[in-house]
């Protein structure tokens, strides 16, 4: 039995209202008229719209983004591209490919690779070909995960089975169908990585789930399999124990350090059903296209466990658990703690929908009656990370970013432990999210200022280099007319000094254009007088103009 | 007297090290307008009258310009540059024009454009490439949405499109009907929700 480390924070004994969802098998598939996939910007088409697609077909490219490609989960006709509401908390319309199953079971012929012959790079690029993305939540991409493993720092695997958020219950009963698979992929991988040692966690309010590994474990299933290297651990039921960085702290004794990633520690972390997609893409060649997902709450009519292709709308996988009773006031995709606020039933199921909610109760950040924060510190005691949320909140509410990162603001996991526990309602987690965006909105902001402040830097520079490559043409052209003496003051002219230095021959000229100046004035003293001395001025037309320029 | 002989012996070896060292050991000081440059947006648009973000700033310390006339940075900016001049913040000067609500980017339609150049010779940070008689486009991450090109294209081919609020990141609200930090506000939420 492993020893455990245990965590700081967190909450024992939340409500965890899992028995309905696990109390039935994981239901089938219910292949609906449409599926919406949803398209990542930047990311380019391969099929046009009205062609017909084969269940596996690769949708989409996204070299260019690095964004995980989508597959067609059923055989049907790609109809079009609309704007569909996107899993997203912002509850904004995105462009999805709209999908029409034909009901057929059409599909493309899958090449399976199997666990031999094997090697860490082609398991990444079966991973990245796969479109498999963490199914826990984050949504990481799987194949930069597994990217560590090339670079020889692993040491340890964890396979992360633990729910410790009140109402999902996917992995649980994943864990419990195929416990079987999960062990065996788990030894598989854990000799490819060549990692030392390998877990698979879950919580101890699931003994049905750690039965089922044990059984596996020893079981007949695994005849051959050295699986004898899987540690599986049962942790006390505590939220968030399944965060990553608690389990990894949990298990280890160590903690991810700031700004870092498990990798930093040498640890590999990922979901069960991660786990599951991985030896489909492996043993079958199968792309990822479905999930397991919890459909739970007040309002559903019945709780369960279900099969889900991506694409498929809240609504319609309601409606194949019985719909509503009630009218649900608030429709939840994630869990109680962590998941947001749906803005539309036809929101589709995507790689990291765990759970679909339909509660009875208004979503956290709209509960009243609000009351002000009473620095009880309940929030401080359960905090995982070990932050002060109190802190956290006065400068998340009045805009002290500064002090807020202090504070440590980019630790916070928005596991929500601080706004369950606070006696004001306050919607803490939320505040933090505002505050979080904000602050990368205004990084992003700076770092494209900075670009901008450059680029006109440099065209400043390159403008001015231009106009005095303009003048000293000019110059040289006119220098050529003027036979070289000129040159130096025809440049201080361009340059716009204004008194030019007089070379010589210039002063000797003005000298004399100043002395028939004198005798002109004289003349016209006289001229008053005797009016015939105008021809001496005419005789010097240019005269003028040069004491004019003169003074 | 020896005393007093001492502290001026001290005092003069004292000073005469500092001395060096301040020479020797000089910082470069961010002057004034470097440090206000910093703050401005860096859109490049002009509508405060400069030619740019720069001369602006250099404006501003030089005590030429007022601190509430960049459009583009809006409240936030004119309040972070009252901060950093340790004057009074003010509302932003309504003949400079009014605060986007959006940050925008230009778009060239390539189908209309003839190719004269006359947006690029405009842009203030070259982000729009093309040639003469050839088609243009914008680079949209390099776009600080300054409209400037917008007026001298001769065929009207460049509209200013709102940043895709994905691409430039979605923020997350504030969550409203929150209590002030007072007993009273709890009495008004209260009320509120009836």
């Amino acid at each position: 039995m492993t020893a455990l480390y245990g965590f700081r924070g967190g909450i024992a004994g939340l409500p965890s209202n899992k028995e309905g969802s696990t109390s039935q098998p994981i239901q089938p598939l219910v292949i609906p008229q449409r599926l919406y996939l949803p398209i990542d910007p930047g990311v380019e088409l391969l099929i046009k719209p009205g062609k017909r697609v084969l269940a596996g077909e690769v949708l989409t490219d996204s070299n260019a983004t690095k964004a995980a490609v989508w597959h067609a989960p059923v055989a049907g006709r790609f109809v079009e591209i609309v704007d569909h509401p996107a899993a997203h908390p912002s509850g904004r319309s995105d462009p999805a490919m709209v999908l029409e199953p034909d009901g057929s079971a059409d599909q493309v012929e899958f090449s399976e690779t199997g666990w031999t012959d094997l090697s860490v790079e082609r398991l990444i690029a079966i991973v990245e070909s796969a479109g498999i993305t963490g199914m826990g939540g984050a949504g990481f991409p799987t194949w930069l995960k597994l990217g560590v493993a090339e670079s020889g720092r692993l040491s340890t695997l964890i396979i992360n089975g633990v729910e410790c958020e009140p109402e999902i219950s996917c992995d649980d009963m994943l864990i419990r169908e195929q416990a079987d698979r999960v062990v065996v992929a788990t030894a598989k991988l854990a000799a490819l990585l060549q990692v030392e040692t390998a877990y698979i966690a879950v919580e101890d309010d699931s003994p049905q789930a750690m039965a089922a590994l044990r059984a596996a474990k020893a079981g007949h299933y695994t005849e051959g399999v050295p699986v004898g290297g899987v540690e599986l651990v049962e942790l006390p039921t505590r939220y968030p124990s399944g965060s990553e960085k608690q389990l990894i702290e949990n298990l280890l004794g160590k903690q991810v350090p700031k700004n870092g990633l498990p990798a930093d520690l040498g640890v590999l972390c990922l979901n069960v059903a991660t786990l599951c997609a991985i030896e489909d893409a492996v043993m079958k060649g199968q792309p990822l296209t479905t999930r397991v997902v919890t459909v739970s709450g007040e309002a559903v009519a019945r709780p369960q466990n279900r099969w889900a292709l991506f694409g498929t709308p809240v609504a319609d996988l309601i409606e194949s658990c019985g719909g509503l009773t009630a009218k649900a006031e608030n429709l939840v995709m994630g869990g109680p703690m962590m998941g947001f606020a749906l803005a539309s039933p036809q929101t589709p199921v995507i790689k990291t929908t765990n759970c679909i909610l339909a509660q009875n109760r208004p979503p956290l950040d709209k509960r009243q009656p609000l009351m002000p924060c009473i620095r009880c510190g309940d929030c401080v005691d359960v905090c995982p990370a070990g932050l002060l949320p109190q802190q956290l909140y006065w400068f998340a509410k009045s805009g002290e970013h500064d002090k807020a990162q202090r504070h440590n603001l980019f630790d916070c996991i928005e596991c929500g432990a601080c706004a369950y526990v606070c006696p004001s309602q306050l919607p803490l987690v939320h505040h933090y999210r505002a505050a979080k965006s904000e602050i990368r909105g205004q990084q992003a902001q700076r770092i494209k200022a900075d670009i901008a402040r450059e680029r006109m830097l440099a065209r400043d520079e390159r403008l001015a280099r231009r106009e005095q490559e303009a003048a000293e043409r000019r110059l040289l052209k006119r220098g050529g007319r003027k036979a070289g003496t000129a040159d130096p003051e025809a440049k201080k002219a361009v340059t716009g000094e204004t008194r030019p230095a007089m070379s010589d021959e210039v002063a000797t000229a003005m000298d004399r254009a100043k002395q028939l100046q004198q005798q002109a004035d004289a003349d016209e003293t006289r001229a008053s007088i005797e009016s015939t001395g105008e021809s001496v001025d005419s005789t010097e037309p240019g005269q003028g103009a040069n004491r004019e320029n003169g003074e | 007297m020896v005393a007093v002989v001492i502290l001026v012996a001290l005092a003069m070896v004292i000073g005469g090290v500092l001395g060096l060292a301040a020479v020797r050991f000089r910082v470069e000081s961010d002057p004034l307008a470097d440090k206000i440059d910093k703050v401005l947006p860096q859109t490049q648009c002009g509508q405060c009258g400069f030619p740019g973000c720069r001369p602006y700033a250099t404006a501003i310390s030089a005590g030429e310009a007022d601190i509430n006339q960049c459009p583009p940075g809006g409240q936030a900016t004119i309040d972070e540059l009252a901060e950093l001049l340790g004057v009074e913040s003010k509302p932003l000067n309504p003949e400079n024009g009014a605060e986007s609500e959006r940050p925008t980017v230009a778009w060239i339609d390539e189908a209309i454009c003839i190719g004269c150049t006359k947006c690029i010779q405009a842009c203030p940070v070259d982000a729009i490439v093309g040639a003469n008689k050839l088609m243009h486009t914008v680079i949209a991450d390099e776009c600080t949405g300054c409209d400037l090109c917008v007026e001298p294209c001769p065929v009207d081919c460049i509209y200013m499109l709102p940043v895709d609020e994905l691409a430039g990141g979605w923020q997350w609200p504030q969550p409203q009907a929150d209590t002030r930090s007072t007993n009273n506000a709890a009495v008004e939420t209260a009320g509120n929700g009836q």
